[in-house]
C-alpha cells in the first residue's frame, strides 16, 4: 500500500507469455499472465551514436542475436518499461514478434529463478554474480541448451517437419524459445549447474538422468501454477489432470515439428521401474513420472471431497460440463498441489550430497527437507511421493526402509562435532552477513563476455554434435572461481583452511572423505533458512566440500568429483552429513557404466574425447532426446 | 548447345596425330576420378594413374572391381611407375580397396598428401597430429553415420528428420563418401608392391616446407612433378568460403546449404552501423554458437571440405606439356596458388586440365580460368550430374560457359560429348574417354 506520492515502484511485472506451445494455443486462447518481481530493467550497451542489443536485469541478459548466417544479425531489444507496453502487460504474444519472444524468455526465466527464490529462502545468482544470457533465435537448429562457458541459454530454431508436421504447417518455423517447457528447462539446467557443480561429472547412469528429470519437473510444475491455463484444462478435462494433456505433455511443438508425432515427452505416467530402463532420458522420465504421480494422488485426495460436496456426496460426476465454481476449486488445489510440489522438489537441494547424485539421494533430501518444513505432512503429499517412487524401484540404498523415519538424512553425532561448533558459529554468523552484503548491494557489477575459445582441437570437436564442454580442467575452473563479495571469498578461504586443518582420521570420521590430495578441495557455501514444527524460522548454513579423487578406468587416469555437504544450524551444531559414498570400487563399477553409456554417446556418435566422457554436456542429451 | 557447336567445328580441323603426344584415359566412373596416363619418356612409355574411385550413389560404367580389371586389361603386364591417391574421400580410393585385384598389378611408387603419412608413435608429427586426431575422430564418427550402401542410419537420420529430403540425401552423400575405406588406405600404404617384388615407394607430398615444390622420379626419367597442394597450414585446408575475387557472380544454386538467415524482417534488426562497439558477445563468442547451426549439416559439409582440403594438387612437366591435375583442392589449396607468383605461373602453364572436384563452384576459381590459364586449354571432366543438393550444382554453369568462353575444348566422363576430336577419343562404349596432349 502506498504511503506516500512518491512510490511509484510496484511490487511485481505482469507479463504475457504462451504458457504452452504456440501450436496448440492456436486452437484455443492458451495464453497467461505471469506475474514476477519487478526490476528496473536496463537497455544496454550504451554506446554514443549506437543502439542497444540487449536488456537486462539483476540476473538475466536477454541478448537476441542470431548467429545462423555468415554475420551476426542483432535484433532489437524490446524496452519492457516503456509505458506503452507496460501498460498493456507486455507484448501481445505473437509467433511472428521476436521482441515478444524476447519478453516470453525474460518472464519463464524469471519465473523460474523466483521458483528456487521461493523454496530456498534466498535469491539465487549464478556464480560470481554473472548474469545468465539468454539468447532467444541463437542458432538454426532443432535444439536449446545452456552452455555453461558462455553462460548463456541458447534457443535454436527450426523449420518443421516435411513430411510429417504433426499440428505445424510443413516447413514452418518452430522456435524453441516459444515453449514455456524448453525456457524453463533451460534455466533449471543453468541453477543446477549453479548449485552443484559437482553434478557436472556424470560418476554414475543418474546424474544426467537426474538433470534431465529435474529440469522436466520445473517445467511441468510451474505450468501447473498457471491458474488460467489449469482452469481451461480442468473444465475440458472434467477435473481429471491426467486426461488433461496440456498439462501433462512437455514441449509438444517441438516433438511435433521434429517429425515424431507427438509432444517430447509427458509427465504423465509408465509405471516403469528405474531397473528396467538404462537409457538416461528414460531414467530421467521414471523421476518425472514418480514426482507426477506423488502429485497426483494429493490432488485427488485434495479435491475427492470437493467432488463429493458438488455431487451431493456420490463423488459421481454428472456427464456435461462441470460447474464452474467447482472447476475454480478444484484449480485452486491442483495449483496449491503443484506449487507444493515444486517447493519440495527445489528445496532438496540443500540436502544433496555435494556431486555423485543418484534418485535415492534425491529421494533422502527430499523427504528430509520436506520433513523439516512440514513434519507431519497432513495433506501426505510426501507420503504419496515416496509411493510413487517405491513403485518405480526408487529407493535409498543407504535407507533399510522407505517409511519416512528410515529415509530421513541421518543426524550427525553430537560429540563428533562439538569441538568444531565454534567454529561453525563463525562461519554462520558470516555467512548471513554475506547474505545481507549481497542483498543491500542491489546490483551485480559491471560484465563483460568473459567466454574463451577452447583451444582449437576442441574447438574442432565443438562442430561435431557431440560436444563436452565441461570438459574435466574446465569443470575444476569453474569450482575455482571464488564467491565475488569480499566477505564471501574471505568466508570460502575460511572453510577450505578448516578442511586443510583436519587430521586425515578426522577427514575420513567427520567428512567420510578419502585421503588427502592438496589443490583439489573446492568449498561451496549457502545459508538456508527453515521454519520448525512451532513456525519459528531458523536460520542455518549449508556448506558443500567438493573434492577431486583420481581414479584408474580402462588404463587412463581420470578425475571424478566427490564430496561431502554439511548441514549447520543457526547455532553451529551440524544437523546432517550428506557424504558422496566411499565406495571406490563400486564408485568404478558406475563409472564405467557411465563411461560404457558416454560412449554410445547422444544419436550413438562414438565418443570423441574419451577423457571427457563425463562430463555432462548439455547439447547432447538434448540432441539424443530430441532424435530418440 | 553453344559448346557444342564449337566443338564440331574443331573437327572439322582434326589431323592426324604425328608429334609426340601423351594420353591420359579419363574412365566414365559416375561421380569420381580415375585417370590413366600414358607418358612418353626418354626411356620409353611410362604409366601413371592418378586415383581410381567413384561415389557408390553416382555409379558410372565400372564396379570397383571391374575398374581395376579394366586398369590391368589396358595395361597389359606393364607396371604402373606411379600411382597417385590425391585424397582420402571414397570417390578417388574407392578401387584400391581391392587388394586382391591389386596383387596382379606392380606399383612402383605411390604418392599420397603429407597428411597421409601414418603418425610415428611418440612424435607429435610437425604440429598437426592433434587437429588430426581430432579430425579422424570425426571421420569415424562420419564412418558410422551412413552405411555402406549410403544410407543414414537410424539415429543421424532422426536427427535430420526436421530437413527436407534432399538435404537429408546431401548429407548422406556428403558422409558417405567420407567413410573411412581401411583396405584402399592400407593397400596404399602398405599393400602395392613394385614389380621386383618389393614394396613400392612410398612418397608423401609436399615433402618439406617449400611451396611449390617438385619430384623426380627415375620412375619417370624426364618427367617434373611440381606440387601445389595440399597446404601446408591447417587452417588453410579447412578454408571453405569462396572468395568474391574468384568471380561467382550469383552465388544462388552454387552452394551447398541454404543459409536460412533471419526469419525475421529488417525492421526488426540493429542495422549494422548501430551495432555497438562492445555487444554483449564477442565476436570470438559467437562464431562459437554458429558452429551449432544444423548440427549434422554442417559438420557433414566440413568433414567434406575438409578432406578436400589434403587434395594433392600437381602439375606434371613432360616434355612442353603441362598437366594441371587439382584432385578435388578447393578453396584453402587456390588461395595458396592464387597468392604465390611461382605457384600460379606453374598452374597457368598447364596444357590440360583436370577440372578440379568434379567441376564444383568451389574448386576452380574463375578468375583463373579467365585472367591466367591459356586460351584453348583442352579440360575434362570426371563427374556425373546428379539430384541431391550436393550434386545438382556440379558441373557449376558459370564454369562451363567460362570454359566456352575461353574456347578451352572440353568432356564431360559421363556426358561427353563422345565424338572423336583431334584430342579426345572416346571409347565405342562410353567408358572412358582418351586425351591427346602434345608434348
Amino acid at each position: 500500500m502506498r504511503r506516500s506520492p512518491d512510490q511509484t515502484e510496484p511490487d511485481f511485472r505482469r507479463l504475457r507469455i504462451f504458457a504452452i506451445d504456440p501450436l496448440v494455443a492456436r486452437d484455443g486462447d492458451h495464453q497467461v499472465t505471469v506475474q514476477v518481481r519487478f526490476e528496473e530493467l536496463e537497455l544496454r550497451p550504451e554506446e554514443k551514436d549506437r543502439d542497444p542489443v540487449s536488456f537486462r536485469g539483476r540476473r538475466v541478459e536477454v541478448v537476441d542475436v542470431d548467429a545462423s548466417g555468415a554475420a551476426p544479425i542483432w535484433l532489437k531489444p524490446v524496452e519492457l518499461d516503456a509505458a506503452h507496453i507496460a501498460m498493456q502487460h507486455g507484448l501481445e504474444p505473437s509467433e511472428s514478434d521476436p521482441q515478444f519472444h524476447q519478453q516470453m524468455v525474460y518472464a519463464v526465466a524469471m519465473r523460474t529463478f523466483e521458483q528456487f527464490d521461493r523454496a530456498l529462502g534466498r535469491m539465487v545468482f549464478l556464480r560470481g554474480k554473472h548474469r545468465l544470457r539468454l539468447v532467444p533465435h541463437a542458432f538454426s537448429g532443432g535444439n536449446a541448451f545452456f552452455h555453461p562457458g558462455l553462460k548463456a541459454v541458447l534457443f535454436g530454431y527450426f523449420r518443421a517437419s516435411e513430411e510429417a508436421p504433426g499440428e505445424n504447417l510443413p516447413g514452418q518455423t518452430i522456435f524453441t524459445c516459444l515453449s514455456h517447457d524448453i525456457v524453463a528447462h533451460e534455466v533449471t539446467h543453468a541453477i543446477v549447474h549453479r548449485l552443484r557443480p559437482g553434478f557436472n561429472v556424470a560418476t554414475n547412469p543418474h546424474v544426467r538422468a537426474f538433470h534431465e528429470g529435474f529440469a522436466d519437473i520445473v517445467a511441468v510444475f510451474q505450468r501447473l501454477s498457471f491458474r488460467e491455463l489449469v482452469h481451461r484444462a480442468l473444465q475440458t478435462a472434467r477435473g481429471d489432470v491426467r486426461q488433461a494433456g496440456l498439462l501433462t505433455d512437455i514441449a509438444v511443438q517441438f516433438g511435433q515439428g521434429l517429425g515424431s508425432g507427438k509432444a517430447l515427452r509427458t509427465a504423465l505416467d509408465r509405471k516403469t521401474k528405474i531397473q528396467d530402463v538404462h537409457e538416461e532420458h528414460e531414467l530421467g522420465a521414471v523421476l518425472v513420472a514418480a514426482v507426477f504421480e506423488g502429485f497426483y494422488t494429493t490432488y485427488e485426495r485434495r479435491s475427492a471431497d470437493l467432488v463429493r460436496l458438488a455431487t451431493g456426496g456420490t463423488g459421481v460426476l454428472p456427464a456435461g460440463a462441470l460447474h464452474p465454481d467447482l472447476v475454480t476449486r478444484l484449480t485452486v488445489e491442483c495449483v496449491r498441489t503443484a506449487q507444493s510440489v515444486l517447493t519440495m522438489c527445489i528445496r532438496a537441494f540443500d540436502y544433496l550430497p555435494a556431486a555423485d547424485v543418484t534418485f535415492g539421494s534425491f529421494l533422502r533430501a527430499l523427504v528430509t527437507a520436506d520433513w523439516e518444513l512440514n513434519p507431519l505432512d497432513e495433506v501426505g503429499l510426501r507420503a504419496a511421493v515416496i509411493e510413487a517412487c517405491r513403485l518405480r524401484g526408487i529407493f535409498a540404498a543407504e535407507a533399510c526402509s522407505l517409511a519416512v523415519n528410515a529415509l530421513l538424512l541421518d543426524t550427525a553425532s553430537h560429540d563428533d562435532w562439538t569441538p568444531h561448533v565454534s567454529t561453525f558459529r563463525e562461519w554462520v554468523d558470516r555467512a548471513i552477513q554475506v547474505g545481507v552484503d549481497e542483498e543491500r548491494a542491489h546490483s551485480p557489477e559491471e560484465e563483460i563476455d568473459t567466454f574463451v575459445e577452447s583451444s582449437s582441437s576442441e574447438r574442432l570437436l565443438e562442430r561435431t554434435p557431440l560436444i563436452l564442454f565441461q570438459a574435466s580442467p574446465m569443470v575444476r575452473a569453474e569450482w575455482d572461481k571464488e564467491e565475488s563479495s569480499e566477505p564471501g571469498r574471505s568466508l570460502g578461504d575460511q572453510i577450505r583452511a578448516w578442511v586443510d586443518s583436519l587430521t586425515e582420521e578426522d577427514r575420513a570420521r567427520l567428512l567420510r572423505l578419502g585421503p588427502r590430495r592438496h589443490g583439489k578441495t573446492v568449498t561451496l557455501f549457502n545459508t538456508t533458512q527453515r521454519l520448525t514444527a512451532d513456525g519459528l524460522q531458523r536460520l542455518g548454513l549449508v556448506v558443500q566440500i567438493l573434492e577431486l579423487v583420481s581414479l584408474r578406468l580402462d588404463g587412463r587416469e581420470c578425475e571424478v568429483p566427490t564430496g561431502t555437504t554439511l548441514v549447520i544450524d543457526v547455532t553451529g551444531r551440524v544437523r546432517f552429513v550428506i557424504a558422496t559414498p566411499t565406495r571406490a570400487d563400486a564408485l568404478l563399477t558406475e563409472l564405467t557404466a557411465a563411461a560404457q553409456q558416454a560412449a554410445r554417446g547422444p544419436m550413438g556418435w562414438a565418443g570423441a574425447s574419451p577423457a571427457d566422457r563425463f562430463a555432462v554436456d548439455y547439447r547432447g542429451m538434448h540432441q539424443a532426446r530430441a532424435s530418440s | 548447345m553453344k559448346k557444342k557447336v564449337a566443338k564440331k567445328k574443331r573437327r572439322v580441323v582434326t589431323r592426324p596425330r604425328r608429334k609426340r603426344h601423351l594420353t591420359v584415359r579419363m574412365y566414365n566412373v559416375g561421380f569420381g576420378d580415375c585417370l590413366l596416363l600414358r607418358l612418353p619418356t626418354d626411356d620409353g612409355e611410362r604409366r601413371m594413374l592418378v586415383d581410381c574411385g567413384f561415389h557408390t550413389l553416382g555409379k558410372g560404367a565400372f564396379t570397383d572391381k571391374q575398374l581395376v580389371e579394366q586398369i590391368r586389361e589396358d595395361l597389359d603386364g606393364a607396371p604402373l611407375d606411379v600411382v597417385v591417391a590425391t585424397h582420402r574421400h571414397q570417390d578417388h580410393i574407392s578401387g584400391f580397396g581391392e587388394p586382391d585385384l591389386w596383387k596382379d598389378i606392380a606399383v612402383e611408387e605411390v604418392w599420397l598428401p603429407f597428411t597421409a603419412r601414418p603418425a610415428r608413435a611418440g612424435s607429435d608429427g610437425a604440429g598437426h597430429s592433434l587437429t588430426a586426431t581430432a579430425w579422424d575422430a570425426l571421420m569415424e564418427q562420419a564412418h558410422d553415420l551412413v552405411d555402406a550402401e549410403g544410407r543414414l542410419k537410424v539415429p543421424a537420420s532422426a536427427t535430420l528428420s526436421a530437413r527436407t529430403q534432399e538435404e537429408r540425401d546431401t548429407v548422406a552423400f556428403m558422409l558417405w563418401n567420407a567413410r573411412a575405406n581401411k583396405p584402399a588406405i592400407e593397400n596404399l600404404l602398405g599393400g602395392m608392391r613394385r614389380a621386383s617384388g618389393r614394396a613400392a615407394k612410398r612418397r608423401f607430398l609436399p615433402d618439406g616446407r617449400a611451396f611449390p615444390s617438385s619430384v623426380v622420379t627415375p620412375e619417370l626419367p624426364g618427367v617434373t612433378t611440381h606440387v601445389l597442394g595440399p597446404p601446408r597450414d591447417a587452417q588453410l585446408r579447412k578454408k571453405r568460403a569462396v572468395p568474391a575475387s574468384w568471380g561467382i557472380t550469383d552465388a544462388g544454386g552454387a552452394g551447398m546449404l541454404a543459409d536460412v538467415g533471419s526469419p525475421f524482417g529488417r525492421e526488426w534488426r540493429v542495422p549494422e552501423e548501430r551495432v555497438p562497439g562492445r555487444p554483449p558477445f564477442k565476436a570470438s563468442s559467437l562464431s562459437s554458437i554458429r558452429q551449432f547451426n544444423d548440427d549434422l549439416l554442417h559438420a557433414a559439409a566440413a568433414v567434406d571440405g575438409y578432406l578436400n582440403g589434403e587434395s594433392l594438387v600437381l602439375v606434371l612437366e613432360v616434355g612442353r606439356a603441362r598437366l594441371l591435375l587439382p584432385g578435388d583442392a578447393e578453396v584453402g589449396a587456390w588461395t595458396a596458388i592464387l597468392e604465390s607468383p611461382r605457384a600460379l605461373e606453374l598452374a597457368a602453364s598447364a596444357t590440360f586440365l583436370k577440372v578440379g572436384h568434379h567441376g564444383s563452384h568451389n574448386a576452380t576459381p574463375l578468375t583463373f580460368l579467365r585472367d591466367h590459364l591459356a586460351k584453348k586449354t583442352p579440360a575434362v571432366f570426371s563427374t556425373q550430374a546428379g539430384d541431391n543438393n550436393y550434386r545438382n550444382g556440379i558441373p557449376f554453369d558459370d564454369l562451363l560457359t567460362t570454359l566456352t568462353d575461353r574456347g578451352m575444348p572440353f568432356v564431360r566422363s559421363d556426358t561427353g560429348p563422345f565424338e572423336k576430336t583431334e584430342i579426345f577419343e572416346p571409347d565405342p562404349d562410353e567408358r572412358w574417354i582418351d586425351c591427346f596432349i602434345p608434348c
